[in-house]
């Protein structure tokens, strides 16, 4: 797929702005905060109907102005839909097609876009929690059911832990705690299933981009670590029960997964380079975007040329010419490769304005 | 300032605890019951006064009466055997409704929520446990809304049903939307999730 037009209206820096889009590369140069960033944030809320960087949707509204608004028109295989997002008082309001949505999972999945930022390394080094969310997110786009069995499962988590908080302390497991753990393990197992078919999709594709990104010298393992297999997770929770009883936490289920990655067979959050591990997380996600074979995501690359050395940089040029549409941000054209600036549609973004190069 | 009479702003305060009223309807409502003649008037309250003295819940199944035994329940031709488990009132409404049950009911008043401290025995589940082992029930239909709550609340009830020989325990869910309440399902929904319940593992 990709983005015919994009329009802001007092979003961060930009007052009115207008840009159309053809497919292949879209370079967007300039100085640091210029507003390229706010551009990549846009198009990411219109993918996913939240901010990659930002938790306050006021925030997004321009200094003193009440409304801000994100609208794009999208080309995909099925045909082109218009993506809408109003930001007013702090709320959001999602509209399809012009039509207003009543949930989030009605919105996510219009356009597919993937948002590369200097952040991502965490996906690879940091807490368990980042990479649930990552997963979270992803999935989340792609079977509009996960959403809300996710948010069942939290509201069912949150009823168990209450339980068990009650509990803390007793020799038995009581009846309600029992009840809410089976509906818990339904939900969760539905979850595990979901993200290790999803994990399973994308760790061969990332195992060949790292292959190629790094002039074939490392081998990517990811697989999912699940704190119980399919069909056991019921099993599992009661393994725990003097555990959860002592703690009055539940110990088990999705919420306490985590992806295993390794590099040449070593764990790549204690044994690989920086640069592996920044590879690994591009590896990663370029692998995610492409699970749409037949219409692939949207990469939207801010300022992640710059950060690897000039081999990777030209492979993931090539790599990038794969999808149908591509965005990369950068200083200069000195921070992209060659085979991303052959051809690319260069605008160059200052104090908030756009033109062309 | 001019301000109302203490008796009007009495009423207004009246009508604000009411679900979904505010101050401005509280108000509007004030006024009208000021324009209402005596008749109309003495009417709402003596039907106010009335519904609080002389409705109470039904012996047998929590559902609302005033006198002993429920409609259903006074039924003859209402199937004893088979038992319907709702959380509300208003989810035993929208089954007779439908009108396609011709079973009894049990109102269980709430479901599972250990966040809001209520477990098993703020619930009727003792008087049900009783119900099905001295009335012969054969089945009981377990119709508590489709939520994480509802859902825990039935598989509750399923494991304290399934040592009771001989009774066919079935949930009824599958065609309601989940997070709708039976309330507002409409009556074909319902009736096609009456059809098609599953039995509980
Ligand atoms: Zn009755």
């Amino acid at each position: 797929m990709w983005i015919q037009e994009l329009r802001l209206s007092r979003f961060r820096s930009y007052e009115e702005l207008r840009l159309e889009f053809e497919t292949g590369a879209v370079a967007l140069l300039g100085h640091n905060a210029q507003g390229k960033t706010n551009l990549i944030e846009a198009i990411g809320l219109l993918s996913t109907g939240i901010s990659h960087r930002e938790s306050v949707a006021r925030r997004m509204v321009s200094y003193g102005a009440e409304t801000a608004g994100v609208w794009g028109l999208v080309s995909r295989l099925d045909g082109s839909i218009s993506l809408d997002v109003e930001i007013q008082a702090g709320r959001k309001t999602l509209a399809v097609n012009g039509i207003e949505c009543d949930r989030l999972d009605e919105f996510v999945g219009g356009l597919n876009a993937m948002v590369f930022h200097a952040g991502d390394v965490d996906l690879v080094t940091g807490e368990p929690s980042l990479r649930r969310r990552h997963l979270n997110e992803e999935i989340s786009k792609r079977r509009p059911r996960y959403l809300s069995d996710l948010t069942a499962y939290r509201r069912c988590l949150f009823q168990r832990n209450s339980a068990l908080k009650r509990a803390r302390g007793a020799s038995r497991m009581p009846a309600a705690v029992m009840a809410f753990g089976e509906e818990l393990a339904r939900l969760g197992e539905r979850l595990i299933a979901d993200r290790v078919a999803h994990v399973e999709a994308f760790s061969e594709p990332a195992r060949s981009l790292q292959r190629r990104l790094s002039g074939e010298a490392e081998t990517l393992s990811i697989r999912y670590e699940a704190s119980a297999t399919p069909g056991e997770m019921l099993r599992a929770l009661e393994g725990a029960a003097s555990d959860e009883l002592e703690r009055g936490v539940t110990l088990v289920g999705p919420h306490r997964d985590d992806l295993a990655i390794t590099i040449n067979g070593r764990s790549v959050r204690r044994h690989a380079s920086r640069g592996q591990q920044k590879t690994a997380a591009l590896a990663m996600k370029l692998a995610e975007a492409t699970l749409d074979a037949q219409d692939p995501a949207v990469p939207l690359l801010d300022d992640i040329m710059s950060e690897l050395d000039r081999d990777r940089r030209e492979r993931l040029g090539d790599e990038l010419a794969r999808f149908e549409q591509y965005f990369v941000t950068g200083t200069q054209k000195g921070d992209l490769s060659d085979s991303v600036l052959r051809g690319a549609d260069v605008r160059w973004v200052e104090e908030g304005r756009v033109r062309s190069a | 300032m001019a301000t109302y009479p203490r008796a009007v702003t009495r009423l207004i305060e009246a009508f604000r605890k009411l679900p979904g009223v505010g101050p401005k309807s509280a108000q509007r409502y004030a006024v009208h019951v000021l324009r209402a003649s005596m008749d109309d008037a003495r009417e709402l309250a003596d039907a106010i006064l009335e519904v609080k003295t002389s409705i109470k819940p039904c012996k047998r199944c929590g559902n609302y009466t005033d006198t002993d035994l429920c409609s259903v329940c006074a039924d003859p031709r209402r199937d004893p055997r088979s038992l319907c488990v709702v959380s509300y009132v208003r989810d035993l409404m929208a089954i007779e409704r439908a009108g396609e049950f011709r079973g009894q009911y049990h109102v269980l008043g709430g479901v599972l929520s250990p966040a809001d401290g209520i477990g098993p025995e703020d619930l009727t589940v003792g008087a049900l446990i009783e119900r099905v082992r001295d009335e012969h029930v054969t089945e009981v239909i377990l119709a508590t809304s489709p939520s994480v709550e509802g859902d825990a609340t039935a598989l509750y009830l399923a494991r304290l049903l399934g040592a009771v020989p001989e009774l066919e325990v079935t949930r009824l869910a599958s065609g309601l939307p989940a997070g709708a309440d039976l309330d507002y399902a409409d009556q074909t929904t319902i009736a096609a999730a009456l059809s098609g319940r599953r039995r509980l593992e």
